[in-house]
């Protein structure tokens, strides 16, 4: 089948036409992206038999919207609260949330939404112009890359995330190593489960991410009368339509860092399993690299919160691009949607773009004209939303700390998961206050059993030896990006170091 | 590391006994796996003694950093304010309590019950003492999981003894 501008104006129009579903779909997806504990994928699991009901563009039309927004829901906690509703906004937290202190939660908003907007365009558009060829970029990364592919992630998240390169590194493979923890991958053995059969499966990821983050924040919280501090909470009461305008004006500032962001995110979606959370950080940490203020990262710094937001929404038009072009799912969301086209009949892989050319230009216009519907929804959103912050701790704690307990119970239904949160959010406090990166340390248990799979692989490959690790060119070119992510920071201070020296010796002669 | 420390702002050293701590569970958690595991097949025991022999690595590392601070007598081994006598820290011990309370009731109290009763006792705890407050907070918390989760999306959270004599009553 001919792909030609007609067939793509007529999907764009079939995909307007889809408003009645798309929208429920954004709407739910919101509300599942700010709750930690429920998932995208989750939800389309739990919405599966409707899915399948549905004609196939309407069921895909409902999960792509869905799972679109999920990723711009996620950041929203993640900039009132410092509590990331996803893992792909767990980046996002390093500067929206010193912005909402500062009083600019609703900048910070705009910022996010528009950025996820964006981004979200642009990706889908370039995907749709280059599908065929980015489909081969997948086969390049087999599991010897993979593996030094979360080795690089980990170590910029060290590097990004603390302020100490060496806390973060103990904070990041100490979540490794908390992902190990369950039966081996091949025999099932138990692995350092302290004999409790509730960790078989592996530490549970929900209440690992709200014990790290939103009970230990909370604790934290406590101390203050209201998130926003007190010298910038008038700004905030009296925040106007215009500083609503102001976050859309410096999106528009930044729009060059939400081009290639995003693109970031594209190619980090199709790679399988690395996700949202690599790319965010990826983004975040180039975009601080090529900063002529790198030192304002960290600080409520714009760019911080877009390069986060742009990758982590890119990532979901490069999700689908390897279930389409391949037939090999890259994570369960592009799982799910197999088994959608599956039960539908549809046959994935290259004789797609023959035989359904239409439906898989189709699925890429509905995600345009989600993002596009996002786009609309970014001002009243941002307007309103930004004042929870408002609410006084004395209540915020209570709720916080009771809610996510409950939410953490949502993932297996286990009441155990929710004394685990506790005793993560435990953990995590005491790590803030010693200045233990959490987000390290949760990056290190997401992406510790994708780890073992991939090692194990890699082991089995290169029958137990290591140098297996260092065998393919395009790993080794990773691990030279390895050592320069570990070098650069320490060489930056150097550097810092070296000039502020100088600059006092100039005071000194004068 | 002593910029921000209550202790460097009154002029006292630094206390870095609290910085050991989160290294300290990491050591204990990658000897236990490596000891746990050493019988086990290399498949098994390969991944979990990588990443452990970097952390070993890592954390000994920090030892010996923050140990060399403490040996010149830049810092102490004191654990600071994370175990200080405050209104704070008394708070945060008092929430720990009430939630791991909660979660331990949970079976007998149920979700909807058990949320009521721990939203008014935390509010309590924070400062709140308006009564028609705590209850309509705590009210509109737990009607709210109630209708959304138990009711809409039909979670398994525990409901309790009132379920079990509901159920009972009902036949």
């Amino acid at each position: 089948m001919e792909v030609s501008s007609a067939m793509l104006f007529e999907a764009f129009l079939r995909s307007i036409a889809l408003w009645w579903i798309i929208i429920p779909g954004m709407l739910l997806g919101i509300v599942v992206g700010i709750l930690p504990g429920f998932s995208a994928q989750n939800t389309l699991i739990i919405l599966l038999p409707l899915t399948l009901y549905l004609p196939v563009e309407t069921g895909m039309a409902f999960m792509i919207s869905l799972y679109c927004t999920t990723q711009l829901g996620g950041g929203i906690p993640a900039i009132l609260f410092n509590m990331p509703g996803e893992g792909g906004a767990v980046a996002t937290t390093l500067d929206g949330y010193p912005m909402t202190k500062k009083g600019q939660g609703q900048q910070a908003l705009v910022l996010c939404f528009a950025a996820s907007a964006f981004g979200g365009i642009v990706t889908t558009l370039t995907t749709m112009a280059m599908l065929p060829m980015l489909a081969k970029i997948g086969l390049y990364f087999r599991s010897v890359e993979m593996v030094v592919v979360i080795v690089f992630g980990l170590t910029l998240i060290a590097a990004i995330a603390s302020k100490d390169l060496l806390s973060g590194l103990v904070a990041g493979f100490a979540g490794l190593m908390i992902g190990t923890v369950g039966v081996d991958p091949v025999f099932g053995t138990p692995r350092a489960t302290f004999g409790m059969l509730e960790l078989y499966d592996g530490v549970p990821l929900i209440p690992t991410l709200i014990g790290l983050f939103a009970i230990s924040e909370a604790f934290v919280m406590l101390e203050e009368e209201t998130i926003v501090r007190k010298e910038d909470l008038e700004k905030a009461k009296n925040a106007k339509w215009s500083e609503t305008l102001e976050g859309l004006y410096m999106n528009a500032r930044y729009w060059w860092q939400t081009v290639w962001t995003s693109l970031i995110g594209l190619i980090i979606g199709i790679l399988p399993g690395a996700g949202a959370t690599v790319a965010a950080f990826l983004a975040y940490h180039y975009s601080k690299l090529m900063s002529k203020t790198p030192e304002l990262y960290g600080t409520g710094h714009p760019p911080g919160v877009i390069a986060p937001e742009s990758a982590n929404n890119g990532v979901t038009s490069g999700t689908l691009v390897p279930v389409f072009a391949l037939g090999i799912p890259g994570g369960t969301t592009g799982a799910i949607m197999t088994i959608v086209l599956t039960y539908h009949g549809i046959i994935l892989g290259p004789r797609l773009f023959i035989e359904h050319a239409d439906l898989v230009y189709a699925v890429y216009m509905q995600m345009l004209v989600c993002y596009l519907l996002m786009a609309l929804m970014i001002l009243p959103l941002a307007r309103y939303m930004s004042r929870v912050v408002l609410i006084p701790t004395r209540f915020l704690v209570p709720l916080i700390l009771s809610l996510v307990t409950i939410a953490a119970f949502s993932e297996r239904s286990y009441v155990f998961d929710m004394g685990l949160a506790l005793f993560f959010g435990v953990v995590g406090y005491i790590a803030r206050k010693t200045r233990y990166e959490v987000t390290a340390m949760l990056i290190g248990v997401l992406m510790g059993p994708l780890f073992e799979q991939y090692f194990l692989r890699a082991m089995r490959v290169g029958q137990g030896d290591l140098m297996i690790l260092f065998s393919s060119p395009l790993a080794n070119v990773l691990w030279l990006m390895v050592i320069a992510a570990l070098a650069l920071p320490y060489w930056r201070s150097r550097k810092q170091k070296g000039v502020l020296a100088q600059a006092v010796e100039a005071g000194h002669e004068s | 590391m002593s910029h921000a420390d209550p202790e460097a702002q009154r002029g006292t050293k630094p206390a870095l006994g609290a910085y050991f701590i989160v290294p300290l569970l990491a050591c204990g958690l990658t000897l236990y796996f490596l000891i746990s595991t050493w019988n086990l097949i290399w498949e098994a025991r390969s991944t979990g003694t990588f990443i452990g022999v970097i952390l070993l690595g890592l954390c000994i590392a920090q030892f010996v950093r923050l140990g060399l601070k403490v040996a010149r007598g830049e810092a102490s081994l004191g654990l600071g304010d994370l175990v200080e006598d405050t209104l704070y820290n008394r708070q945060r011990l008092a929430l720990l309590v009430l939630t791991g309370v909660f979660i331990a009731a949970l079976p007998l109290t149920g979700t909807t019950v058990g949320l009521f009763l721990v939203i008014i006792a935390m509010t309590r705890l924070m400062g709140v003492r308006d009564w028609r407050v705590l209850v309509a907070l705590a009210f509109l918390a737990a009607a709210t999981v109630h209708l959304l989760l138990i009711y809409a999306l039909g979670s398994k959270l525990p409901q309790g003894l009132f379920k079990s004599l509901f159920s009972f009553g009902g036949g």
